[in-house]
Order: C-alpha cells, then sequence, then structure tokens
C-alpha cells in the first residue's frame, strides 16, 4: 500500500489542484403531503406497490390478508437462514425514504437482517411518516453519521429485483424478489414507531 | 492488399454479422432512448454534470490523500486493504485468497476491474471456476466470451442465440417448450436463468465484487446493480473481495448524490438503480484489492488523468457511430467505444491498441453525452498524434483510418454523418466502411479535418 501511494504521491507532484466544487442548491423542503405523493408516484413507477395503515396492528393484518397462506417473516424475529430460505414474504423496516425515485433505504447490523429483503420472494417495508425525505442527498445526509461511526451494511431499494440483460427486455424478477411493497403507518402526530407499539412473541 | 490490422480484420468480421449489427444497433438505441427520456426530467442536468466533472477532476488531482483516507478507513472498519501494482498482482491476490480459504465455489458479481485482471483465467489456472452471477456475464461466461459492453456484456447476443446457448449448456431442458415470440423468449429464458443459478447463490465460499466508487471518508464500497445478484455475493459467502482501480475513490457519501443519478441515468437511463448497497466493513471477512496497473502513469499526465474521472457508464459506447457500427469485441480488450479507444492504448498499452484511437469519426457524440464530461474526441486526436510521434506511422493506413477520414474528412459527409448518428448511422456507416475498406486505395485524400473548426458546428455544446 505504501509503494501504490508513494507512486499516486510521484504522480501528482507539482499538478494543479482543483477545488472541489460546492453543493448544489437545496430547494425548499416539500410538504409531507407532497413527499407522500411524489414518493408513491415514483415507487409505483418502478414496479413497488403502495399500502398504508393507520397503525402497526392494521399493517400486520393488512399484510397477512394480502399473502393468505405465506409464511410471513417479520425482522424482530431475528430470521435465520432456514427461515429466509423457506418465507414467502419478509417484512423490514423501512430507515428512509427517497421521495424522488420511490427508493427504501435500510441499513443491517446482521447478514440474516441484510438478507431479509433478499431472499423471500415478496419484501415488504414498513415506514413512517417521518422517514420520507425528498431525494438522495438528503438521504445521503442522514446516512453518513452512521458510516463515519464504523461498519454499517446499507442498501438503497428501488422496486423489485430486474434485468435487460437479454434484448434490453425488461424482466421482473431477476434474482432478488419478484414484488416489492411499502406500506406507510399514517400515524397521528406522536404515533410511536413501528416495532416500538408491540413484540411479536 | 497489405496487412490487415486486427482492428480492421475484427471489425470486418462484425460487419460481415447482420444478427449482431441488429442486436448492437436495437440495444444501443434503447438505451439511449431510455437515457434521454429520464434526463429531460432533470433540469439540473447541467450543471450535475459540470460539478461531477469538478468533482472528479478535484478528487484525481488529490488522489494521494483519499486513497490513504479510503485505505485507512476501510482498515478502520476490519476490511483487509491490499495494493496491486499490475494486473498479475491483482489476480494472484484474490487467487491466493480463493486458494487459502479452500473456496471450492465462488461467486462473482459483474466487474470490468477483474475483467481487466482476467481473474477468471487466472483462478482456472489454479483450478477454480467462478460462477458470473450477473445474467449478461453468466450469458458471456457460458458462451466462452468476454462482455461487449461495459453495462450490457452480452448486448451483442440475439435472445435466439441465448436460447440455443442455454440448450446447449443446458440452462433449459431439451424439448421444453419456449416461446417464438423475441420479447416472451427474452423473458422466458431471464427467468430460466434465475432458477438455475438460486441454489447456487446460496451457498457459496469467496465473493469477488469490483467496485462502482470507494469513499475515502467512510471507507464505503458502493456496488450498484438490479438484479439481487450482487446482494447475494456480498451477503452468502463469509469472505468478500472488492477489486476495484484507484479511480474509484470519491471522497464523501453526499457524492454520491451527484455521481448515482448520472451513473444510473446515463447507463440504462433508469431514474435509480433497483439496487445500491453500501459497505462499510463485513459482517464476515472483507477484502479490497486496490488496482494500478497503469492509472499511476495516466495520473502523471494532466490530460490522461482527465480520462481517469470515467463512471463506465457506457453511455458513449451507445452513442459512438463505430461502436454502434462493429460492437464492442471489434475492439480487442474489455473496454471498447470511445472510452476503450483511450483505455486500451494508455493502460494496456500493446501495439494493436495504439490502432484504436483511429477507429473514430471524431464527431463528438461520445463528448457531448459524457456525465463527467470527459471531452473524450479530443483526447482521440491528441492520442493519434502521440501514436505518430511515437513512430506509429502506418497504423493509421493499416486500420483504415483513410476509411474513417473518408466519413470524417469533408464537411457533408461528416455532417451526414454526425446528424445521422443517433439513428441510421449504423447501416450507413458500415456501407462505408466495407466501401472504404474493400476500395482502400481508391478512398480519397483528403486533409485531415481541422478538428475545432468542426467543433463549433457538431462539436458538444459549449454549454
Ligand atoms: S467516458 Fe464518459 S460516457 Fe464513456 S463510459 Fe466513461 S463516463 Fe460514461
Amino acid at each position: 500500500m505504501d509503494r501504490l501511494l508513494r507512486r499516486v504521491r510521484d504522480a501528482l507532484r507539482g499538478a494543479a489542484r482543483p477545488e472541489r466544487p460546492g453543493a448544489p442548491e437545496r430547494p425548499p423542503p416539500p410538504s409531507r403531503a407532497a413527499l407522500r405523493a411524489a414518493f408513491r408516484e415514483a415507487l409505483e413507477r418502478a414496479a413497488g406497490r403502495w399500502l398504508t395503515a393507520r397503525d402497526e396492528e392494521e399493517a400486520r393484518r393488512r399484510i397477512e390478508a394480502e399473502f393468505p397462506g405465506e409464511r410471513i417473516l417479520w425482522w424482530e424475529e431475528d430470521p435465520g437462514e432456514r427461515d429466509l430460505r423457506e418465507a414467502g414474504v419478509g417484512v423490514d423496516r423501512a430507515d428512509l425514504l427517497v421521495a424522488e425515485t420511490g427508493t427504501v433505504v435500510r441499513t443491517h447490523a446482521t447478514r440474516e437482517a441484510a438478507r431479509l429483503s433478499l431472499l423471500p420472494p415478496v419484501s415488504v417495508f414498513l415506514a413512517r411518516e417521518e422517514d420520507l425525505v425528498p431525494d438522495l442527498p438528503e438521504a445521503l445526509r442522514r446516512l453518513a453519521p452512521r458510516h463515519r461511526a464504523g461498519r454499517a451494511h446499507t442498501v438503497l431499494v428501488t422496486g423489485p429485483s430486474r434485468t435487460a440483460d437479454i434484448e434490453k427486455e425488461l424482466v421482473i424478477p431477476a434474482h432478488g424478489p419478484r414484488e416489492l411493497l411499502v406500506l406507510l403507518l399514517e400515524a397521528p402526530e406522536g404515533g410511536r414507531a413501528p416495532g416500538e407499539e408491540r413484540r411479536r412473541g | 492488399m497489405g496487412r490487415a490490422s486486427p482492428f480492421r480484420r475484427r471489425a470486418r468480421r462484425a460487419l460481415g454479422n447482420p444478427v449482431l449489427a441488429r442486436n448492437v444497433l436495437r440495444a444501443t438505441d434503447t438505451s439511449l432512448a431510455h437515457r434521454r427520456e429520464v434526463v429531460a426530467e432533470r433540469p439540473d442536468w447541467e450543471d450535475l454534470r459540470e460539478r461531477a466533472a469538478a468533482l472528479r477532476r478535484h478528487t484525481l488531482a488529490r488522489l494521494d490523500r483519499y486513497l490513504r483516507e479510503f485505505a485507512e478507513n476501510a482498515r478502520a472498519r476490519g476490511v483487509q486493504v491490499h495494493a496491486a501494482r499490475d494486473a498479475r498482482a491483482a489476480a494472484r491476490l484474490v487467487s491466493e485468497l480463493a486458494r487459502r480459504k479452500g473456496a471450492t465455489r465462488i461467486l462473482k458479481a459483474k466487474s470490468m476491474a477483474t475483467e481487466e485482471i482476467e481473474l477468471n483465467a487466472a483462478l482456472a489456472r489454479r483450478g477454480f471456476r467462478p460462477l458470473e452471477t450477473d445474467l449478461g456475464e453468466y450469458i458471456v461466461q457460458l458462451a466462452g466470451e468476454r462482455p461487449s459492453h461495459l453495462t450490457a456484456p452480452a448486448l451483442h447476443r440475439s435472445a435466439e442465440e441465448i436460447r440455443d446457448l442455454f440448450l446447449r449448456e443446458g440452462v433449459i431442458r431439451e424439448g421444453t417448450a419456449l416461446p417464438r415470440d423475441r420479447r416472451a423468449l427474452a423473458r422466458r429464458l431471464s427467468l430460466s436463468a434465475r432458477e438455475t443459478l438460486r441454489s447456487r447463490l446460496l451457498e457459496a465460499d469467496l465473493g469477488v465484487t469490483g467496485a462502482n466508487f470507494l469513499v475515502a471518508e467512510t471507507g464505503t464500497v458502493v456496488l450498484v446493480e438490479n438484479e439481487g445478484n450482487i446482494r447475494f455475493t456480498t451477503t452468502t459467502p463469509p469472505v468478500v473481495v472488492a477489486v476495484a482501480g484507484i479511480d474509484k475513490v470519491i471522497p464523501r457519501l453526499a457524492d454520491l448524490g451527484i455521481l448515482l443519478p448520472l451513473l444510473t441515468r446515463s447507463a440504462t437511463g433508469q431514474r435509480a438503480a433497483a439496487g445500491v448497497s453500501l459497505l462499510s466493513g463485513g459482517p464476515g471477512e472483507r477484502h479490497v484489492v486496490l488496482l494500478d496497473n497503469g492509472r499511476t502513469r495516466m495520473l502523471a499526465d494532466p490530460e490522461d488523468r482527465e480520462i481517469l474521472a470515467c463512471i463506465r457508464c457506457g453511455a458513449c459506447l451507445n452513442t459512438c457511430p463505430v461502436y454502434r457500427s462493429v460492437g464492442g469485441h471489434a475492439y480487442g480488450w474489455i473496454y471498447p467505444g470511445p472510452i476503450g479507444a483511450l483505455l486500451a492504448p494508455l493502460l494496456r498499452g500493446r501495439g494493436e491498441d495504439w490502432e484504436l484511437p483511429f477507429a473514430s469519426t471524431l464527431c463528438g457524440a461520445c463528448a457531448e453525452i459524457c456525465p463527467v464530461k470527459i471531452p473524450l474526441h479530443e483526447h482521440l486526436l491528441r492520442l493519434r498524434a502521440r501514436a505518430a510521434r511515437a513512430g506509429r506511422r502506418g497504423i493509421g493506413e493499416r486500420i483504415g483510418f483513410r476509411a474513417f477520414r473518408f466519413l470524417a474528412g469533408r464537411e457533408d459527409r461528416f455532417r451526414l454523418a454526425a446528424r445521422l448518428a443517433r439513428r441510421m448511422e449504423g447501416p450507413l456507416l458500415r456501407l462505408g466502411l466495407l466501401a472504404a475498406w474493400t476500395a482502400a486505395r481508391e478512398a480519397p485524400r483528403m486533409a485531415r479535418p481541422a478538428f475545432h473548426e468542426m467543433r463549433g458546428d457538431h462539436g458538444p455544446a459549449a454549454s
């Protein structure tokens, strides 16, 4: 490594050192309703599905009703590899929703947690209104402290997995989930976060 | 007829293959159309490009600092950081790792850096056969070929050809009823690859990836994908190694806010890729191999350095009338198109690589589309001069420089080529090249175009 760094230093000896460009100007943050609408539109454009529920109780009922007879895995069960392979639906929490692109952002602590939205054919993310951010720069701003602090594994997911490698024909799914749903909890102000309301026994 | 140059030989073969011609044109047209649509949505597109270009210039000029920062921060997160001076050293590092881990099952994510170091061949010499997990890479691996495009490795193949390949290789069982309709067939083939690969994605000893970016401030490996195969490659095996050119370093996580939208919109015309992984350290054992392989040499020359700004989006390939006519394999190395015609001589530097800067009409479409504003056609011209200075005279003649000059040399023809550069030029240019190459001696002698004169009309908008 030292030798590589020396070669790089030598190569740049006497080089002009242009400054960093400034950050682009940021538009004023849109209203929460506008963010919601934008996220939903972008999510559906990316072939994702949008659901809402008033509280977590209703969210669970809705997901179970959507996928009757399927084995549904919830993030709080800390599922193991065996469960992941057998489940039909993996329900994870979202950390952030990026309105501009319909992207779900999620940081995971373990390898298994990272696979909850990868192995089951259906991936569902539960999110709260306050997770909505307008765009990628804002999402990155919120993510950065976690990555600066140490190890972190984050995925940014936009719609179900896909490929266009054969004749540019868009095919869903590829290796990841075939369906992706985002369920927004329309908690009234002061509502609690999903996962805090009830622990699944 | 004298000796035909390797490029000319390969190009002529490509020009004589109508299936390839159709596949390449259709695929690049589709990519360009998608790109146009999503670029039009961003009124700040030009501003983004400006910032990205400035950011890349800044980073490369301070690469010593940012590279050190990346290595320190990755190490602080438990990542083992290795440096490789050349392709052989990098391939050796990875195959040593595979041997040490007794890795019989190796998953590979699509990566140009591992193509550059010919990793699969190096692994094969040691008895390892990694599985290419990206569908396009999987197809070219089965076919015993190399990728023909930076982001769509199998774009030169038709669905029918892939069907025959899958039947031959047992991906699909003989006798399976398959749709005749091309689109339905493409769909069916993609899904059958998913089924065939599934079990192999679930058990593995070693994962090998490239990197789209390396973030200095956080030691993060950034991987962009659509299929989910990269997420498997980085979470199934206990050990994962990323091979990345030193040019992949970016200063901060926030810089992805500029670079990711430019990359995905330029590459596939997507607003966002289906999956982006930000990997700052484990879970599991993590390695990063930082690849030089000629990059510090490029860094030392202020003009060559500019070319290292490339983020491998592939847009300049899609828009290049020569690439669109002859496809990627004609270039003879894994980096094709305008960017490949610069990287091949500068990174690999074989005699035949120095012909590639001549394989261009200098129409400037590449520079116009490049998301990080590399003036590709100016560099092509510069490398032509360098080739001539280095006594590689005759190179242009052998390759059919005349053929290109025939197109680019006279304003009206040039205008025509430039005007048709999006849709129609493929067949015309093919005809032009074939005609010029078969009647090479009759090609009209014309003055080399004064490049800057044409630029006002047809070159990249000064914007
Ligand atoms: S040179 Fe520019 S357009 Fe070509 S692949 Fe690199 S970034 Fe993309």
